[in-house]
Parts: structure tokens; sequence; C-alpha cells
């Protein structure tokens, strides 16, 4: 049941490879807005800047620029994660293909020379969990940086020299700050992390084909030994 | 033009060697920046923030830091690449093997076709992305360039911060952009995958057809020879 609905899923990569692409060109076109709020940001005075008030046109550029760069990353490497599962799947179609070709193959053999099917490699087993896994691990990225985003906008919504820099020890904005640098890096690293088991499930695809590849030259060359003893 | 295209795709080694090659420089030229930065970083603030010397240095600095990503990606780019040309590679040579087999050259899959097409776009889209990185950095030396404080108290209007504007903005695109190179490789990638795929189903589908013709001139061997 559950290598059915493996099979039936692997078969639709090509609608992966898509929704992967599009989220790439959709977090591109949120970076040009980003690249407009820093363009507005960056074309005032260092002094206006710092001195603008919560909720003018600057704080509002500042606001767009950080929590845009905020979730963004996470969204685009969602992408790019649903497009490498979309690679694995390929590679597990193509090792269950030689597997079907070689079992057609060996069918019209002899049946005292028909060694069967090998029983599924382990690698073959644990790569579409990996698939999952990496999946699982950027949308829990991209969920986090999703929930942390209203943290983000509301602390860069103040002043920058008459609140957030006036901000005393324990208050709420410092609070904020800590906790917007604590989740940074961390969640930098969960997508590096999903990227990772993405990469490890290609190399896992890769040795199934490359084991199918190997039974059956194995089995040819027993055949042949074979016919011709 | 096929030709051409074939003989090209024989040159992925050659491809993946010279992307390698990039991010091997990449990473030296990081290291020359980082070593750069250390030392820039290792005098005080105030002196870094007036100093007109330092501030050569950190031209050279806040520029490498634009443009390197960019010649980075430009390698891991062309290694991508060259997988896909292997992969096609790969397609070419079980369609031959078809070929051979039926006797006759089987349809080509419209993913062989796409494979070029994406991959071409991808590296495309990537040295567009290196291209603009550099004039950037240009844009990025000249106002570092100038000591901190002086940018500090530029007005609105002033070059300093047109430039400094322009560095921030394309910075945040061109980040997403190189992202879209890779995207349009990896669909290449999968294109190469779908064309392997093709070749494989139409290998499974011409077995029976060959297993029988082969069958055929089996039992017709012995009656010609008998004749």
């Amino acid at each position: 049941m559950m290598e059915k609905m493996q099979q039936t899923m692997m078969k639709r990569y090509g609608m992966f490879a898509w929704i992967g692409l599009l989220i790439v060109l959709i977090a591109f076109l949120f970076s040009l807005q980003v690249a407009s709020a820093n363009g507005d940001f960056f074309s005032a005075s260092k002094a206006a800047r710092e001195g603008a008030a919560a909720g003018s046109a600057l704080v509002g550029a500042n606001v767009t620029r950080h929590a845009l760069a905020w979730w963004v990353p996470a969204f685009k490497f969602a992408g790019l994660g649903i497009m490498l599962g979309a690679i694995t799947m390929a590679l597990g179609l193509i090792a269950t293909t030689l597997r079907s070709l070689g079992g057609d193959l060996m069918a019209k053999w002899p049946a005292e020379l028909n060694p069967g099917l090998p029983e599924k490699p382990r690698a073959a087993r644990i790569f579409p969990v990996l698939i999952m896994a990496g999946w699982m691990v950027l949308i829990l990225g991209l969920v986090i940086a999703w929930a942390t985003t209203g943290l983000v906008a509301g602390y860069w919504d103040h002043s920058i020299a008459s609140e957030l820099n006036q901000a005393a020890t324990g208050s709420a904005l410092l609070q904020a700050l800590g906790t917007i640098q604590a989740t940074g890096p961390w969640l930098a690293v969960l997508r590096f992390l999903g990227m990772g088991l993405l990469f490890t499930a290609i190399t896992l695809a890769l040795t199934v084909v490359v084991r199918t590849l190997q039974h059956q030259e194995r089995s040819l060359k027993r055949f042949i030994q074979a016919r011709s003893a | 033009m096929e030709k051409m295209m074939q003989n090209m795709m024989k040159h992925y080694p050659m491809m993946i060697g010279m992307g390698f090659m990039l991010v091997v420089i990449a990473l030296i030229v990081g290291a020359f920046n980082a070593a750069n930065a250390a030392a820039y970083y290792a005098v005080d603030k105030a002196v870094r923030d007036a100093s007109l010397e330092l501030a050569q240095v950190r031209s050279g600095i806040e520029s490498t830091v634009v443009w390197l990503p960019y010649f980075k990606f430009l390698g891991v780019g062309m290694i991508l690449a060259g997988i896909t040309m292997a992969l096609g590679v790969i397609a070419t040579g079980l369609q031959k093997m078809a070929t051979e087999v039926l006797g006759k050259a089987p349809p080509k899959p419209r993913s062989a076709m796409l494979m070029r097409a994406w991959m071409m776009l991808g590296m495309l889209v990537i040295l567009v992305g290196f291209i603009v990185s550099l004039g950037v950095a240009g844009t990025a030396s000249s106002v570092f360039s100038n000591p901190i404080i002086a940018i500090d108290a530029a007005e609105s209007g002033s070059a300093i911060l047109a430039g400094l504007g322009s560095v921030h903005a394309a910075a945040s695109w061109l980040e997403a952009f190189k992202f879209v190179g890779v995207g349009f490789l990896f669909m290449g990638i999968i294109n190469g995958l779908a064309s392997i795929l093709y070749a494989l189903n139409l290998q499974r589908q011409a077995l029976p057809q060959v297993v029988q013709k082969q069958g055929a001139a089996r039992s017709t061997a012995p009656a010609m020879a008998g004749d």
C-alpha cells in the first residue's frame, strides 16, 4: 500500500519540479520588493534614517526590508528543496524502471538460468524517507520564519535613534532583539539541514541505480557463462 | 546544430573541472578578503571611521563581498551544467542503443530539447548576475572609498547615498536572482533524467519485439542451413 503510494508520487516528479521553480520565482519577486525598500531607506541621510518616527515612510521601508529578508530565504530554500526532491524521485523512478527492465529480460531466459529479481536494497527504502524528512525540516523552518516575522516587523517598526537605541535592559524591545538574534542563526542551520537530508537522499537514490546496474551485469555474466558451458 | 550540441555535451568533464576551479579561486580570494577584514577591524573604530587610507582597504573588502558570491555561483552553475551535460550524454547513448536494436531512430523526447534550454537559461541567468555584480562592486568600491564619517554625514540626494542605496538594493535582488539560475539548472537536470527515463521505457516496450525478432531469426537459420 505504502509502496504503491510512493511509486505513484514518484511519477509526479515533474509536477514537484514546477512547484519548486514557481516558489523560487515568487521568492525572486519578493526580493525585488526588498530591493525597492532598501533603495528607499538608504537614499535618506543617516540622521534622517535613524531619526525617522514610527509610522513614517522610512520606518515602513525599514520594516519591509527586515521582515521580508527574514522569511523569504526560508521560502526560497523550500522551493529549491522541492526541486531536489523531484530530482531524487526521478532517480528512484529510473532505478524502478531498470529493475522492471531487468525483470522483463530475465523472464525470457530459461527458468534454470533465471536468478529472479533481487530483494530491494535498503537504500531504496531509506531515500523516500529522507526526502520527506528534508521537506519537513524545510517546511518547519518556513513556518517558524513566518511565525516570527511579526516579531521582526514589530521590532523594526520603531524609531532607531529615539526608541531602539534607547531601549533599557529588560525592555520588551531588547527581549525582541535577543529573540531575533538568537533565532536567525539556527533558522539558517535548519535550512542547510533540510538541504543536507535531500542531498543524502539523492546519493542514496544514485546508490540504488548503481546497485541495480551491478546486479544486472552480474546476472548477465552468469547467464553468458552458463550458456557457453 | 544537433551534432554540435552532442559534441559539446561530451565535454562535461571540462565544464565540471572549470566550475570546480572557479569555486577554488573564490575560496582563495575569500581567504585573502578575510585577512584584509581582520586587519581592518583590528584598528579602533574612531581611526577606522576617519581614516581615508583605511577607507581604501574597506572599499576593497566591500566590493569583493559584492562580486565574490556570484563568481562562486558561476562555478557551482558550471558544475550543475556539467552534470546536466553528463545526463545528456547518457540519454544520447541510450537513444543510440535503441536505434541500433530497433533498426530505426526512435522519436526524440521533448525533455531532451528542454534539458539544454533550461541549462543554457540557468547559465545565462548566473552569468548576467555575475556581470551585474561586477558593476555593483564598482559602485560599492567608490562608495566605501570614502571614510565612514563622510558616508554617515552624506546628505539625501548626494552621490554617496545614491550609490549606497543602489548597492543595498542590487544586493537584495541579486541574491535571489542567482537562486533563480540554480532553479533553472535543476530543471535542466530533471529534464535530463526524464530523457533517460524515456529511453529506458522505450527499451522496455521494445524488448518483446526484439526477442520475437531474434527468435524468428534463430528458427529460420536451421531451416536455411537444411535447404
